[in-house]
């Protein structure tokens, strides 16, 4: 039986006529003897949830229970949690639920889970007008992927599209494809996960990735994402001055351009982190650069090269800090703009950015104390510079890496909020009009960010405790978390339970794809 | 919105009174509790969880602004509670606990019929009722307590629940159609039966253990809805 046809009993039997108030369906009944035995099945099992005889206490049993109740009345409670907020749930149901509006438009075939553009393989990962507009309509009970799978993932056939910096472990250097950082960093530490997917034209790719179980400290070097800033110290005292002669400039809405640090200064080896601050204000007729997160990569420049060659990237390895340039300022509002401070994640792009204009804003790699070795806030990418990845790149097939272009400056470029927040904000929710721009997942960088900026308060949850929290996340395609799942020690603690909502708390860039699945180490 | 006699008890309750507050315990609490063992099956756990929901919402009535009705914002509460618990819970193996949700009309006889094989039928069908509900993930599990056991109107479930109208009308589509799946053989024996296979809370004694206060459906012809129960509530 069609699920159009069980929704359709479903939905009769939820209305105030019932059945007999749908005379066309009544006419598609007489006719189906599978259809009337579902609608009548549903009739008898309404009755008996209806009449359910829960056995309850007797009266003097409540009675003792209110009393109880009243007693308890000035006793604290834990206020960890708000339960007068909406319930989180933590099941894949609440997933289709988000999921649900892509899937009712008919655009999409749903079988074991996965998913088929129908309407237009020719222009893969690319949402046709009419997906694009049932994005927009309004949801009756749609058609969600077979629940009889459970907890597994959506997989979207998308032709010639590829997952943009998903890459299996066991694929990297197995089929002949240069080697990303992302690839080679899963290689050196991440467990065997899931099977891969063959698509269309050969390619692999996978809708969930791993970042690996992080080695300690002492390896964190290792890991190409991370990026540190150098020591104090290390910077010429000159350097030190004009950093702060730049914050002040900016912070106080003056026009003027400033060098940061001297990049001399910076042996290569130590993996400079660029820090531009403040808010770049272009101008129509004289465009400025964006702002250059460049970090120096464990691979050598002709590894990155490749990687670049290989995946049509836009990469530029950068082994040494460059002085940057902070454009004229021109302040957005009458307030003073801040300006960036360390551990700071940026800001979704907003809404009214020109999709060639989003910069990168200001990052600053954390300090090991966060008890994080890897997926530091440091890692140099942010939603903006992942967006403006995703597009420079056709669709996204950089590999996750630390060093990113600087953007081509256009007359387009326009304003990047400086931030001194380090929470990632929602992003603008996606209009149907922008569906078809969505990258197709997150990337690696944008994840590790956004997750690197729950880390305070995941370890606020260890109160002490030391170990190791695996957690499954999956995101839908809004960007928001709908499941965590703890693995590891913590797994079935209430330390893991406080995990796993503090995680819930992050909120990432919609893609297009219905869900995407990653699993994050947190070291405690 | 609450009546008014309850916008009164709620008024006097966020003055502090807690006389009043525990009158509203009173009145709430059957319900609550019916949402707190469906949710958790443990007699126990949905004790303590009924008590943490009443000293939540004591502690936050404050914040409740009367738009919606109380036992709303205490579903949600309850349930938000109870997906603690669950979350807190460790696995145990059930296989040798009584389901409290199952009906026990042999100690009870006015717990239904007295007919001894309705209640061996009612014992049957409501223990694989309640497993089967235990089988839905909480997100579906708390919609069906609301809307298909309680009778709560869709819009009050979806206000409780935090989603629209839609997303409730498809988790209770869904529900439907996985309880149905798990309770196809002992569907299709109560369809050949000719539909005798009666709930025992049918009779007027067994009203007041309903939950909360939704009425007993009348006997339906079989392309008949569910009167009054589970409407959109628009």
């Amino acid at each position: 039986m069609k699920d159009e046809l069980m929704r359709r009993i479903s939905a009769a039997l939820d209305s105030t006529d019932g059945l007999s108030g749908d005379p066309a369906l009544q006419d598609e009944l007489r006719g189906d003897k599978d259809a009337t035995r579902y609608a009548k099945d549903l009739t008898r099992l309404g009755k008996w949830l209806g009449t359910w005889p829960l056995p309850e206490p007797d009266d003097a049993s409540f009675e003792a229970l209110a009393a109880r109740i009243e007693q308890r009345l000035d006793e604290p409670v834990g206020t960890a949690t708000d339960v007068t907020a909406p319930p989180a749930f933590d099941d894949d149901d609440a997933l289709r639920d988000a999921t649900a509006s892509l899937l009712q438009s008919g655009e999409f075939r749903v079988s074991d889970a996965s998913i088929e553009i129908l309407s237009d393989p020719s222009s893969p990962g690319i949402a046709t007008p009419a997906a694009a507009a049932a994005v927009a309509a309004p949801p009756p009970p749609p058609p969600p992927p077979s629940p009889d799978k459970p907890a597994q993932l959506a997989k979207v056939a998308l032709g010639k599209a590829r997952a943009p910096n998903v890459v299996e472990q066991s694929d990297a250097g197995g089929s002949g494809e240069p080697l990303s950082a992302a690839e080679l960093e899963l290689r050196l530490g991440a467990k065997p996960k899931k099977k891969k997917k063959k698509k269309a034209d050969g390619s692999v790719s996978s809708d969930r990735i791993s970042i690996p179980t992080p080695k300690p400290l002492m390896a964190a070097p290792a890991l190409s994402p991370v990026v540190q800033l150098p020591k104090a110290e290390e910077r010429k005292p000159a350097a030190t001055i004009w950093w702060f002669a730049a914050a002040a400039a900016v912070g106080l809405g003056v026009f003027g351009a400033a060098t940061l640090f001297d990049a001399q200064a910076t042996p290569a080896t130590e993996g400079a982190t660029l820090v531009t601050t403040g808010t770049i204000a272009p101008t129509a007729s004289a465009p400025v650069a964006a702002p250059t997160v460049a970090a120096a990569d464990p691979l050598s420049p002709p590894e990155l090269a490749a990687q670049a060659d290989g995946l049509g990237g836009v990469v530029a390895p950068v082994e040494t800090a460059r002085p940057t340039t902070v454009a004229p300022y021109a302040p957005p509002s009458p307030m003073p703009a801040p300006p960036a401070t360390r551990a700071t994640a940026a800001p979704p792009p907003p809404p009214s950015m020109a999709p060639s204009s989003i910069a990168p804003a200001p990052r600053a790699a954390r300090g090991a104390s966060t008890g994080t070795p890897i997926g530091d806030s440091a890692l140099a990418d942010d939603f903006g510079a992942s967006a403006a990845r995703h597009r420079s790149a056709g669709g996204g097939s950089v590999a996750a890496g630390p060093s990113i272009a600087p953007t081509t400056p256009t007359a387009e470029a326009t304003t990047a909020e400086p931030t001194t927040t380090s929470r990632v904000t929602r992003a603008p929710e996606p209009t149907p009009s922008d569906v078809g721009s969505l990258p197709e997942t997150p990337d690696r960088s944008t994840i590790q960010a956004v997750l690197a900026a729950r880390t305070e308060a995941v370890t606020a949850c260890a109160n002490g405790a030391h170990g190791l929290a695996d957690v499954d996340i999956v995101i839908a395609s809004s960007g928001r978390i709908t499941t965590a799942t703890v693995n590891g020690s913590f797994a079935g603690t209430p330390i893991g339970s406080c995990i796993a909502r503090a995680v819930r708390a992050a909120t990432f860039p919609p893609f297009s794809q219905p869900r995407f699945e990653v699993t994050y180490p947190f070291h405690l | 919105m609450p009546d008014a006699k309850e916008a009164d008890l709620i008024e006097r309750a966020k003055a502090g009174d807690r006389v009043a507050f525990g009158q509203l315990i009173r009145q709430h609490q059957r319900r609550v509790y019916a949402c707190a063992i469906h949710m958790l099956s443990d007699r126990g756990e949905a004790e303590d969880a009924v008590q943490e929901t009443f000293l939540r919402a004591y502690r936050a009535i404050d914040r409740f602004d009367g738009r919606a009705e109380l036992s709303t914002w205490l579903y949600r509460i309850c349930i938000n509670v109870s997906l603690n618990t669950l979350r807190r819970r460790r696995r145990v193996d059930a296989a040798d606990i009584q389901d409290p949700r199952v009906p026990e009309p042999a100690a009870d006889p006015t717990q239904g019929s007295t007919d001894p094989r309705h209640a061996t039928a009612a014992r049957e069908l409501y223990g694989r009722l309640g497993k089967a509900l235990d089988e839905l993930s909480p997100s579906l599990r708390a919609t069906v307590i609301m809307v298909l056991i309680d009778g709560v109107p869709q819009k009050e479930a979806a206000e409780a629940l935090g989603c629209s109208e839609g997303t409730i009308a498809w988790r209770v589509h869904e529900s439907r159609r996985r309880l149905r799946e798990k309770l196809g053989e002992f569907l299709d024996e109560a369809s050949e039966k000719g539909g005798t296979m009666r709930p025992p809370a049918a009779s007027a004694a067994s009203a007041k253990t309903m939950i909360g206060n939704a009425a007993a459906p009348a006997e339906a012809a079989p392309s008949t809805p569910v009167a009054g129960k589970g409407g959109t509530g628009s």
